[in-house]
């Protein structure tokens, strides 16, 4: 996967490319949004990081220009500005994702596999993990034939982790995407939801499906 | 008080304007009348009686209107000659005058007559008078007009004075109710001027000058804490990197993290900090916030609770709700982050196998959203302090938490012209939450 990141902080930069470079992506690197486009001009690129305040503008007005140039690659916007607001903004730009500074690269790279899978995959009707069937149309459950009862908040919660099969999905991830919260609660909730998930997917079963990733996060995959 | 102040003064005014022209008309008379006897005891004393007759006589000839009075009388007060039929039977007052009434001679009519008794040498009695029939009317009609004038003065000065009150009272309200919407954050409020230049006009303008230099210096506050919030967070974001590729590499070297944990974890307790406090920072900097679409709070507080839920339950607490339909302006993201804090300190200062009650009201046109735990409480004194950046009571040092979250949940109410308030619930702590409908109606005169 090839993959452009837009910052100004020297540090910064060189830490997300040897980060990113570990995980498996293929880091360019840019300065400024006039290295962006000159960059964009002759390489092809999965997904863009682009930072906001940059020494030549705002990596906002960035996403508008290339949008209105008809780029479709999915960006996701890093920036200190934390605030609400600048989330919707950034999104409304045409952003895809919005993360805010300090993040762990962990976090970044399982939010930029998502943006990358999105655009290559059309959307699923049924996924299948294992011996786990899920019926997303139906809104259906069935593990080795045998049919699991979901609330509806908890199906969402599993579509979610499904589509993002053998990946690593963060809590912010989940908090976003189920919730629609667009902050950290005090207390991690979501563990609870997980947990109480588990208890319907894997009980029962001889091999988990739903995996606790240490200091990362989840991941529903046939092997752990 | 301002009519009793004006009722005294034009008293005051009238009772010196009737002793400064009836008193003198008085004095005026008495005069006239002492200087007349001195004259007649002259007569009587250079031609003797005789003369003195003669004198009155043709003093009486020349007065047929008979607007003096004149009477000689001999040592027993039986008249000798005058012009009025008997000595008056009244006694004279202390300085010496006798009032009586005087009937016509033709008709029935009768006056009022002021005289003075003088004795001559041998025991002849004088009397000297003046008809005051004319004075009493004088008196009468000065009376009458300045009743009149008092009473007409104390009409116009009444309603005068209550139509500047009120004209200044209503200028004031509107002054009052300005700055009543400047404190509750909106700083771009003016006063409106009339352009009179008066008092109330260069006051406004005061104000309103002001206001513009409060607003000018926040935003430069805001200005830098937006810089600043860039500027610290990125060296710490460095050094969070820095940590995790230092954790990284022992992992993989097979060494223990527990103490770059640590690290690890207090950088990101700053960072969570730093960020909390700009957010509450920025809230209150912006003040009430003016355009917002509306938030269904029912469906805002059943994603909330429905969130919750599970870890509620995991600490055998239920959550019973009584929520009704009910909308108001707010965003929506910052008001679930309150509520959610709410609902994480609610279950967090619970006592296992509680109860949570949460209630949304709308009652006399108000909002009120209500949460109830039986759990610690928080003391008396420590309610509102709670409140404060970073205070945290005395039940919550053994608990997780920066003492930021109840700043937050009343810097977001505050951005939505709520209030939140704590209350004992006998055992535990209610939250009243009260969204001001009446404030959003408030109509400016100008």
């Amino acid at each position: 996967m090839d993959v452009l990141v837009v910052e100004d902080d020297a540090e910064t930069r060189e830490y997300l490319k040897s980060e990113l470079n570990g995980v498996g992506f293929r880091v360019s690197v840019a300065g400024s949004l006039l290295q962006a486009q000159e960059t964009m001009a002759t390489n092809s690129f999965d997904v863009i990081v682009l930072d906001r305040l940059l020494p030549d503008g705002d990596g906002i007005n960035f996403i508008e220009r290339i949008r209105l140039q008809g780029v479709t690659i999915p960006v996701l916007v890093l920036s200190a500005l934390g605030e609400v607001r600048h989330r919707v903004d950034g999104l409304r730009a045409g952003g895809d994702d919005y993360l805010i500074k300090p993040f762990d690269v962990i976090e970044l790279a399982a939010r930029l596999e998502v943006l990358v899978r999105r655009v290559a995959s059309a959307p699923a009707t049924s996924i299948q993990v294992g011996d786990l069937f899920i019926d997303i149309l139906g809104q259906r459950v069935v593990r080795a034939g045998k049919e699991i009862r979901l609330q509806p908040r908890e199906f969402k919660l599993l579509e979610y982790l499904a589509q993002q099969r053998d990946q690593v999905v963060t809590r912010t991830m989940l908090l976003e995407a189920v919730w629609g919260l667009t902050f950290d609660p005090q207390t991690n909730v979501v563990d609870v939801h997980i947990s109480r998930l588990r208890n319907k997917l894997d009980s029962g079963f001889d091999s988990p499906l739903l995996h606790t990733v240490r200091g990362q996060g989840y991941r529903l995959a046939e092997t752990a | 008080m301002f009519v009793l102040i004006l009722l005294g003064a034009i008293t005051f005014m009238g009772g010196f304007v009737f002793w400064s022209t009836v008193g003198f008309m008085d004095r005026q008379t008495n005069t006239v009348i002492e200087t007349d006897i001195e004259g007649l005891a002259d007569v009587y004393q250079r031609d003797g009686l005789n003369g003195l007759i003669a004198t009155i006589e043709s003093r009486i000839k020349r007065d047929p209107s008979r607007s003096s009075i004149y009477l000689v009388a001999n040592h027993r007060k039986v008249p000798v000659v005058g012009n009025i039929s008997g000595w008056p039977n009244a006694r004279p007052d202390q300085d010496g005058w006798i009032e009586f009434r005087l009937r016509e001679k033709s008709s029935s009519d009768t006056t009022q007559a002021r005289t003075r008794p003088f004795l001559l040498k041998g025991g002849i009695n004088l009397l000297v008078g003046r008809d005051i029939r004319t004075l009493d009317e004088m008196k009468r009609l000065i009376e009458r007009s300045l009743g009149w004038s008092m009473a007409i003065a104390m009409v116009v000065g009444v309603s005068a004075g209550l139509l500047f009150t009120r004209k200044v009272g209503r200028r004031l309200d509107i002054i009052s109710r300005t700055s009543r919407r400047v404190r509750h954050g909106n700083l771009s409020e003016r006063v409106p001027l009339t352009g009179s230049g008066d008092d109330l006009d260069e006051l406004a303008l005061g104000l309103n000058t002001m206001l513009d230099e409060i607003q000018q210096l926040l935003s430069g506050i805001e200005y830098v804490a937006d810089n600043l919030a860039h500027d610290l967070r990125t060296p710490l974001s460095r050094l969070h990197n820095r940590l995790m590729r230092l954790r990284s590499e022992t992992e993989q070297e097979g060494l223990d993290t527990i103490s770059i944990d640590t690290c690890l974890s207090e950088v990101d307790q700053i960072l969570a900090t730093f960020s909390a406090l700009l957010r509450i920072s920025k809230l209150e900097a912006a003040g009430q916030s003016k355009a917002l679409s509306p938030v269904n709070l029912r469906q805002l507080m059943d994603a909330a609770i429905e969130l919750y839920e599970p870890l509620a339950r995991e600490h055998g607490i239920v959550i019973a709700t009584e929520l009704e339909e009910i909308s108001v302006p707010g965003d929506r993201d910052l008001l679930l982050q309150a509520v959610c804090n709410l609902l994480d300190n609610a279950i967090k200062f619970s006592l296992h196998g509680g109860r949570i009650d949460i209630d949304l009201r709308d009652e006399l046109g108000q909002t009120n959203l209500r949460i109830s735990d039986h759990g610690v409480g928080i003391d008396h004194h420590d309610r509102d302090r709670v409140f404060e950046r970073l205070y945290r009571g005395q039940v919550a040092t053994d608990i997780d938490g920066l003492g930021l979250g109840l700043t937050l949940v009343k810097a977001i109410l505050q951005y939505h012209a709520a209030t939140v308030s704590l209350h004992d619930n006998y055992p535990g702590l209610r939250v009243l939450i009260e969204f001001d409908k009446a404030r959003d109606d408030e109509i400016i005169s100008s």
